[in-house]
């Protein structure tokens, strides 16, 4: 239970240009690169983000879910949030509530549970924020 | 030498409560030492290669102004870091290699290794591990045992390569006499019904492989009509809480370099229901040689920062081992 409650903090979801942006953590005790975020499946107030949409915030790049297979030399700290922009076509102002459902997918790169598989963990979270 | 593992307090450091300093102060503070464990990839940030020396030092005088020992540095053998292209032997070698060096500039005497590390690479990280003074423990955790076939294979290679400086480090999930309570409680949050619960409890005591008992166990929370959330979470079941015998342990403790104290549950009497511990310290009292041994409590798996602190876990930990062990033996354990 622990681990998902880390995911969305209360304050996660900002008013960005063109949608949301929204703070993620692990749903891991430990770091793992960003080659092993396999997927983030985002509703905000039932408007889905496809996965094309969502941009990850690496350094002072912006990234596409599809290119951080690559990325195996550049770590999520565990402590630290991955910021994602989800645009919206009807995005909600700050101080107004959103409904977040939200679903992280990480292969756990040490956990190997079958031939040329590792473990992927999901964790889903749904809660309600304020839009800061 | 008792210790604590900073693994213990999970749910600390992911709220962010702790930096790694105060972290380590509270350990100190709490009198949950003297041996500290950490887990690389948890507490260091840019671990192994890339660590600010800034943060080296904090973790180094953290240690010395709070009276600790270093234990044991915990790597990962990550070989499925990229999902189209699994580490080769020579590639494991050299994510070995960063993580052995710094446990030993560091001064950990050993680093906890995992099964993903292959007799060839094993063959191959021997001789930095002797270059940089670090024992290898290969961590012993359910749902493995001191005698299932993948330890085996290590033993086999352990015995073929002979080095002082390879050697195990049992976690006592391997071998559980409960499904801790907490765990259960969690689940029928979930939405498990008493009658899954049942089915749960008989899956995880029947004989057979891990995977096997928990298809039994899904098959019948099908015909129950369970609710998917709790049937695909209770999967940890069968590989967090081993079941194998504590008597093996026997086999491998010349070769014990360090232990996981693992631990879920302690009673008000000093003993955990999920653990013979009783059992499990009367083994490991036989031990002819100086090992420390980590606290490590995982109940942080089902449970909030909110609704239970580590450190008591650790102190409480500590002194039901501390009921089990005399003097001397705590001095060897």
């Amino acid at each position: 239970m622990t681990l998902e409650a880390q995911v969305l903090g209360d304050s996660a979801v900002r008013a960005a240009d063109g949608g949301y942006e929204v703070d993620l953590h692990l749903a891991w005790y430990r770091s793992l690169p960003l080659s092993c975020l396999e997927g983030i499946d985002l509703t905000i107030n039932e408007e889905v983000a496809s996965r094309e949409s969502l941009k990850v915030t690496v350094g002072d790049r912006q990234l596409g879910l599809d290119d951080l297979p690559e990325l195996d030399d550049e770590w999520w700290f565990v402590q630290d949030a991955l910021t994602v922009h989800v645009p919206s076509s009807t995005p909600v102002a700050p101080g107004g509530h959103v409904d977040v459902d939200v679903t992280l997918a990480t292969r756990v790169p040490y956990i190997i549970i079958g031939p040329d598989t590792a473990l992927v963990q999901r964790t889903h979270v749904v809660k309600k924020v304020v839009v800061q | 030498m008792l210790g604590t593992t900073l693994y213990s307090m999970t749910n600390e450091w992911l709220a962010g409560q702790y930096t790694l300093g105060s972290l380590i102060d509270e350990v100190g503070r709490r009198g949950i030492g003297p041996g500290v464990e950490v887990i690389g990839f948890q507490s260091l940030r840019g671990f192994p290669n890339k660590v600010a020396d800034e943060e080296l030092r904090t973790l180094r005088d953290a240690i010395e102004r709070n009276g600790l020992v270093p234990t044991s540095l915990a790597s990962n053998a990550d070989i499925a870091l990229r999902k189209d292209r699994w580490m080769d032997a020579d590639r494991s070698v050299e994510y070995m290699r960063p993580q052995i060096e710094l446990a030993g500039r560091l001064g950990f005497p050993v680093v906890r290794t995992q099964l993903g590390l292959t007799p060839e690479v094993l063959e191959k990280v021997e001789p930095l591990a002797a270059k940089a003074g670090v024992k290898l423990g290969m961590e012993v955790h359910a749902p493995e045992g001191p005698n299932t076939p993948k330890v085996m294979a290590t033993r086999e290679a352990y015995a073929r390569i002979d080095s002082e400086f390879l050697g195990f480090v049992p976690d006592f999930s391997s071998c559980m006499r409960a499904i801790p309570v907490g765990m259960l409680d969690k689940l029928r949050r979930d939405g498990l019904s008493e009658a899954g619960v049942e089915s749960l409890e008989r899956a995880w005591q029947a004989p057979g492989a891990p995977f096997q008992r928990y298809g039994q166990f899904a098959a019948e929370c099908g015909e129950l009509g369970e609710p998917e959330l709790p049937v695909g979470f209770a999967r940890l079941v069968f590989t967090m809480f081993g079941r194998e015998n504590l008597e093996d342990w026997r086999e491998v403790l010349p070769q014990v370099v360090h232990i996981h104290g693992k631990f879920y549950d302690v009673d008000d009497d000093l003993t955990s229901p999920s653990i013979d511990y009783e059992g499990v310290m009367r083994v490991f009292a036989e031990l002819d040689h100086q090992v420390s041994m980590s606290s490590e409590w995982e109940g942080h798996a089902y449970l909030d920062a909110d609704e239970q602190d580590a450190f008591d876990m650790v102190a409480r930990h500590h002194a039901m081992c501390s009921r089990f062990l005399g003097a001397d033996q705590l001095a060897t354990v």
